[in-house]
């Protein structure tokens, strides 16, 4: 057993590399490849993810907040951004150091329950590697309300 | 060398314990224990496998939700052109809870977007053919849009139970149950309706134009997205259907 788990977690990272997202849904998706080709710069990726209600509650949404770690090496004039829209709301955030361990500022919304709309992108090609955390939250107390895995759209 | 002792071993472990038991079936269909959960809350729900194929027990289970992409959608039973999105924010929506009870694999199916839309449970262990089987998965809080006058989306749920690992030729009563919808033109469908169905019921008010008592949403697999997510696959080999 112990080998066929190991066996399991190389192909999963195997999986990775090749450059499909392998989605979690604990508000951070790891290690999440992009452009493995090095040659899009225009590669985008497009989700939607929806907020309500913490379960139980009527303690709704205030505002749904996105980051990106570059997790690669730093390149020149090669940025990761991430955006979030929702109704008439936008907000963008770019990791400005590539590889330093520190995700980049928040993409903040007050955007209240519902869906949100979150782009992903960079400014040239080549191959990155990032994290993406996420997260519907309610003012009062800090608290996390219901956060919907990422349904994702679009992704090349 | 691993990739294939372990899809030897899981290939052998659901062929070993196909054996025929004697002794009573529970005929039920396979169905979701919960089949009907209001919008807005996240719920934990069971595939419950109600029986095996005749007398041999179940080995592994396939589960497919549609993916509401290229998926039929239905208003009171007149076609639907317009999106899935409509109605209801559905997508990713299905999570697998880790379980042992019965089987040793599980897995979930995902898209090319790595959306969750199904999974998969066998290997190790057979479910006896006279006990019930309950298969553990989550779904996230889904909302119908307020916006809308749908009262209700259903999901229809493909469900194969599979007794023998054959390839799609030796599909019979004894090595599949198949708790699908009928007409689709795939190996999988069933000879009359018989999938299984999860129903978003709408707590919000409906909109006054609706006139009251709104729409029943349905929601029906393609047949390319059950050829394509169907089968189960174990470290990128596909193992059921050979």
């Amino acid at each position: 057993m112990k080998k066929i788990m190991n066996t399991l977690l190389a192909t999963g990272f195997g999986i990775a590399l090749l450059g499909y997202m392998t989605l979690s849904s604990a508000h951070e998706e790891p290690n999440i490849p992009m452009d493995v080709n090095s040659d899009n710069a225009g590669f985008i990726g497009y989700a939607v993810v929806n907020c309500s209600n913490l379960v139980g509650t009527d303690i709704a949404t205030d505002y749904f907040v996105a980051q990106v770690e570059d997790l690669s090496p730093p390149q020149d004039n090669l940025f990761l951004s991430v955006q979030v829209i929702k109704d008439r709301l936008a907000a963008n955030a770019t990791d400005p150091v590539s590889g330093d361990g520190e995700p980049g500022p928040e993409a903040r919304v007050y955007g209240g329950n519902g869906n949100y709309l979150v782009l992903v992108n960079k400014t040239a090609a080549g191959m990155r590697t990032f994290n993406f955390t996420y997260h519907c939250k309610a003012i009062a107390n800090d608290v996390h309300t219901e956060t919907s895995a990422p349904n994702v759209l679009y992704y090349q | 060398m691993c990739k294939k002792q372990g899809l030897k071993f899981l290939a052998v472990s659901m062929v070993s314990m196909a054996a025929a038991i004697g002794g009573v079936s529970v005929l039920a269909h396979t169905t979701l224990e919960l089949p009907s959960v209001p919008e807005g809350a996240r719920s934990s729900n069971n595939i419950i496998i109600g029986h095996g194929c005749g007398e041999h027990n179940v080995i592994g289970t396939s589960v497919v939700f549609p993916d509401g992409v290229d998926s039929t959608i239905t208003v009171d039973g007149q076609p639907h052109t317009g999106a899935l999105t409509d109605f209801a924010d559905w997508g990713n929506s299905i999570q697998k809870n880790y379980s042992r009870a019965i089987f040793n694999f599980e897995d979930e199916k995902t898209d090319a977007n790595g959306n969750v839309v199904g999974f998969w449970a066998g290997g190790g262990n057979s479910l006896p053919h006279h006990l019930n089987g309950y298969i553990p998965f989550r779904v996230g809080a889904i909302t119908i849009k307020t916006d809308s006058c749908a009262a209700s989306v259903k999901f229809h749920v493909s469900i194969v139970d599979v007794c023998e690992i054959t390839a799609i030729s030796g599909f019979n009563d004894e090595t599949v149950n198949k708790w699908t919808l009928a007409g689709l033109g795939t190996p999988y469908d069933s000879t009359e309706d018989g999938a299984a169905s999860l129903t978003i019921t709408r707590t919000s008010a409906l909109p006054e134009s609706c006139g009251g008592t709104g729409t029943a949403v349905e929601v029906k697999p393609s047949a390319a997205q059950l050829n394509r997510d169907m089968p189960i696959k174990f470290e990128g080999n596909q193992v059921w259907p050979q």
